[in-house]
């Protein structure tokens, strides 16, 4: 009877979609999930989703609801981290400020601006639940879902040294799409990816091993095809490989597509033809966190139409890891998941220690990372730029360096490409100081040289 | 359709065991088995083996016999490899050779002065199938199973890098069960983790019910009738904390400890010159098999405890599988030399095999591999680069040889099994090099 603990349950849409794994689960079905947020009223809107999934199909299951996180923690097996420190408040700041200064994020969530600070907000927060569990729940599991992914468990790794794992879907919804693309069904297809998070590559893809790429070259060519993934496609076509993540982050990992507001509206946003894609927005600035706010309004409206038993279960289980970890884990049952892990010479071409998307072995001895034998010298490099900005934002959430964070702003691939070293100084200074309030490690620095 | 080679496949008994593995796995039905053995009896033997328990499993195997390697190879998925170069004979001057120094083996095949010269005649022998495989299957994978086990996966994947191999023993899960049974729990309730090197590996967990087992294991070892099937290993684990794979006989001459005199031998049960009378009993065994098959006999098809059959139906159906294998130590095993082997948890599904990382080893756990990992690596580098002084050296460094032996002991002991084996070994190991004893050695006679 495994305790299953989730941090920051308020964000309602992921809590019920893995509880409903975690439900669909034979071995994980007479779990305690506890759930955990600051925030009263989401939780109990979580607590009423989960535990409406558990009454209406009849499990044991137990259901908690605290905002103790002290009491959620304790004799956890498992703890799984989906909060969001600042909510869309200090989200909204990470897009606007940056984009007074020309840096047009169209997701800010992973690099860039937007993605140092949220990793400044969260990594704390992340530290403190580590400290935690190494007092309550030692020998807990903890799963990240927090982005910046890479940036937050290479702190959790470089401070804790916890056992963890961090976990994204990217992997699994990239595949999907390339399998649709050249018309194999997605359970034959056969993959090797790794990278980083939101960057890792599809070194192999094949089926009975025949090599789908040459289909993949052929899939791109299609109009339908280039309209949904033109930034990805263009990727492809001069690095050589498939990246994981969607054309709106992968544009801003690097500094050939977004330059300028102009060159979004004029250049970027007309390749996007496919309506599948408007969740961020055709790639226009802010996209995502539009998305986010219109999300928040309809996981209103799901949990009123859940409250009134109208929302349909759901029967089979998602693409995310989580329920499938913990699963092998109590079963002994191998699986492989793409998992983000120190970098432990898994991959020897990218820097010792930091965070990388690999292959791991999982079974009753946790989650194992696996290693990579070759990885392509140009991929490594298109890693490294966004690895150094990682690098320096973990120093900076971890010392409380205030240079850190500018030196992190500077090295970040499209803010370099678009302000000189005084326009991000002052940006870095306004986002301190607008955002202080969610940055305790800094306070002290701040106070001394009186205020940005 | 896959096509699996076994090279060395006139070992029938084992033969037979990864067939009857592979047979029962449906998703392998209609696999091809190239059976290839330069031996034309025992070729034919194993022809005979792969169609009886086809048959009996209803396989629809299509079963080749090649004499000629190059055509057991062509166009390939797997290889494996199951050869014994030199045979019995060569086993027996392994074994006396080194007796009349004073220097006593028990299995004599994966390390010490036994492990050495196995190693010396094998390596040429694998770095050429390695060739042949590069040209005539390049994307097979070759599974090994011969011994010494370290020492043939250093010498293939630092020569041979782009021949995609792995080394399988069994060692791992037969300890596992052996472990289960001491304590009394059905081993697949036994959760362990595992890491060394080959022979070598420690159980660095043991859970059954979601408790730490070692604590009934040392409990267990209490019991007069457990401790005695066990005694080295046991032994062992009380000085050092941990059980170690393989098995007693084995262990007893990769330490100091238990072979040195008669006293100890005789306290701890060592079997003295144990794999000579296996090797007997082989030589029997299959001459009965033989008999038994041209009389239309009868043989037991359980499931074996060997990955082989495993990875191959994990690579062919995507469904992955922990197994231990033994690869190329690269950061896998932090206090161990980079580039050694490393017996630890590797992944198989269809994109292959995928080593695990492991970390650090307990510190006294990693001081009790990185000896012979020396003496692996300098047998690879003399079988590699044609260099007698290797081979002294290797000998030197081994623990129990030089627990008994003084130096000038060992370098006439070397001498003289390289005169024996004489052509078995590779060229440059055969001249003669400036250190080495020349006259300089005490008479074995004396000692």
């Amino acid at each position: 009877m495994p305790k299953i603990t989730l941090i920051g349950a308020g964000s309602l849409v992921f809590t019920r979609n893995l509880c409903s794994d975690i439900l669909l689960t034979p071995a994980l079905q007479d779990s305690t999930i506890s759930l955990m947020d600051i925030d009263p009223t989401r939780l109990s809107q979580a607590r009423d989703l989960v535990q409406a999934i558990v009454d209406r199909r009849g499990l044991d299951a137990r259901v908690e609801a605290t905002l103790d996180r002290r009491k959620a923690v304790r004799d956890a097996d498992y703890v799984v981290t989906t909060f969001q420190q600042g909510g869309l408040d200090a989200y909204a700041l990470d897009i606007e400020i940056p984009q007074r200064y020309g840096v047009e994020q169209c997701v800010g969530d992973t690099l860039g601006p937007g993605g140092v600070f949220r990793a400044l907000r969260t990594i704390p927060i992340l530290i403190d639940l580590c400290d935690d569990m190494d007092e309550l729940a030692p020998d807990a599991l903890l799963l990240n879902y927090v982005n910046p992914m890479a940036a937050n468990c290479w702190a959790v790794d470089a401070a804790t040294g916890r056992p963890h794992v961090g976990l994204c879907h990217s992997v699994q919804f990239t595949s999907e799409m390339l399998a649709g693309w050249v018309g194999v069904p997605y359970e034959e297809v056969v993959f090797l990816c790794a990278g980083i998070n939101h960057q890792a590559f599809f070194l192999q893809f094949q089926r009975n091993g025949e090599a789908l790429y040459p289909a993949i070259w052929k899939a791109i060519e299609r109009e339908e095809v280039y309209g949904k993934e033109p930034v990805r496609i263009k990727i492809m076509k001069h690095f050589g490989y498939f990246v994981t993540e969607s054309s709106g982050h992968a544009s801003e990992y690097a500094p050939y597509f977004r330059k300028s507001a102009k060159m979004v509206d004029e250049e970027l946003v007309p390749l996007f033809k496919n309506e599948g894609d408007h969740w961020f927005d055709f790639g226009r600035t802010g996209g995502y966190l539009r998305h986010c706010i219109e999300r928040f309004e309809e996981s209103q409206e799901h949990y009123q139409e859940s409250k009134d038993d109208r929302a349909e279960l759901p029967t089979e289980r998602t693409h995310e890891y989580g329920s499938y970890i913990m699963e092998a884990v109590e079963t002994n049952e191998p699986i492989r998941v793409n998992g983000n892990v120190p970098n432990r010479g898994l991959i020897q071409n990218l820097s010792k220690g930091c965070c990388v998307e690999v292959p791991c072995l999982v079974d009753g001895n946790g989650v194992q990372p696996t290693t990579i034998g070759y990885y392509p010298t140009q991929l490594a490099a298109l890693n490294r730029t966004n690895i150094n900005v990682q690098e320096l934002t973990v120093e900076a959430a971890l010392t409380g360096d205030t240079e850190a964070v500018h030196h992190a702003v500077m090295l970040d691939p499209l803010t370099a490409a678009v302000c000189t070293l005084p326009q991000i100084r002052s940006m870095v200074e306004e986002m301190l100081e607008a955002q202080a309030r969610w940055l305790p490690q800094f306070q002290e620095k701040l106070k001394v040289m009186g205020g940005p | 359709m896959t096509r699996i080679a076994f090279i060395g496949a006139g070992s029938v008994e084992f033969t037979k065991h990864l067939l009857t593995d592979i047979f029962k796995f449906s998703d392998l039905r209609g696999a091809t088995i190239s059976l290839h053995d330069i031996n034309p009896e025992r070729l034919e033997t194993a022809g005979m083996m792969a169609r009886w328990t086809s048959d009996k499993l209803g396989a629809g195997a299509k079963v080749e016999e090649h004499l000629e390697r190059r055509a057991a190879l062509d166009s390939a998925d797997f290889v494996i490899i199951m050869v014994q170069i030199g045979m019995h004979e060569a086993t027996l001057l392994d074994f006396e050779i080194p007796r009349k120094y004073g220097l006593k083996q028990t299995i004599a095949d994966s390390m010490g002065i036994g492990g050495i010269f196995r190693g010396l005649r094998t390596i040429p022998f694998v770095l050429d199938l390695a060739r042949d495989m590069r040209e005539l299957c390049p994307r097979a994978l070759l599974l090994n199973y011969t011994n010494p086990m370290s020492m043939l996966m250093e010498a293939l994947y630092t020569a041979h890098p782009e021949v995609r191999s792995v080394g399988l023993c069994h060692s791992v899960p037969y300890t596992a069960r052996e472990i289960a049974s001491y304590i009394g729990v059905p081993h697949e309730e036994l959760l362990f983790e595992c890491a060394g090197i080959n022979h070598i590996a420690w159980m660095t967990r043991l859970e059954a019910g979601g408790e730490d087992a070692y604590p009934r294991l040392f409990e267990a070892m209490e019991d007069p009738k457990i401790y005695a099937r066990d005694k080295v290993r046991f032994e062992l684990m009380r000085h050092f904390g941990y059980f170690v794979t393989e098995s007693s006989e084995h262990n007893a001459e990769y330490t100091p400890y238990f072979l040195r005199d008669d006293g100890l031998i005789e306290r701890f049960d060592v079997p003295v010159d144990e794999y000579i009378r296996r090797s007997e009993r082989n030589l029997e065994r299959y001459a009965e098999t033989r008999r038994k098959l041209l009389d239309g006999g009868s043989f037991p098809l359980e499931r074996s405890v060997e990955y082989g059959s495993l990875i191959i139906h994990s690579m062919v159906t995507g469904r992955s599988r922990t197994i231990y294998g033994n690869v190329e130590n690269k950061a896998l095993i932090g206090n161990l030399p980079q580039g050694c082997c490393v017996e630890v948890p590797v992944l198989a599904d269809e994109t292959g095999l995928r080593p695990c990382y492991v970390g650090d080893l307990p510190p006294q756990l990693a001081a009790t591999c990185t000896p012979h990992t020396t003496v692996q690596n300098l047998t690879v580098r003399a079988a590699l680069e044609g260099k007698r002084e290797h081979v002294y050296h290797a000998a030197m460094l081994d623990r129990h040889a030089s627990s008994v032996l003084s130096l000038d002991q060992i370098a006439a002991l070397v001498d003289e099994l390289i005169d024996a084996h004489d052509e078995a070994l590779p060229e440059g190991i055969r001249e003669r090099s400036r250190i080495g004893p020349s006259g300089v050695a005490e008479n074995p006679s004396s000692v």
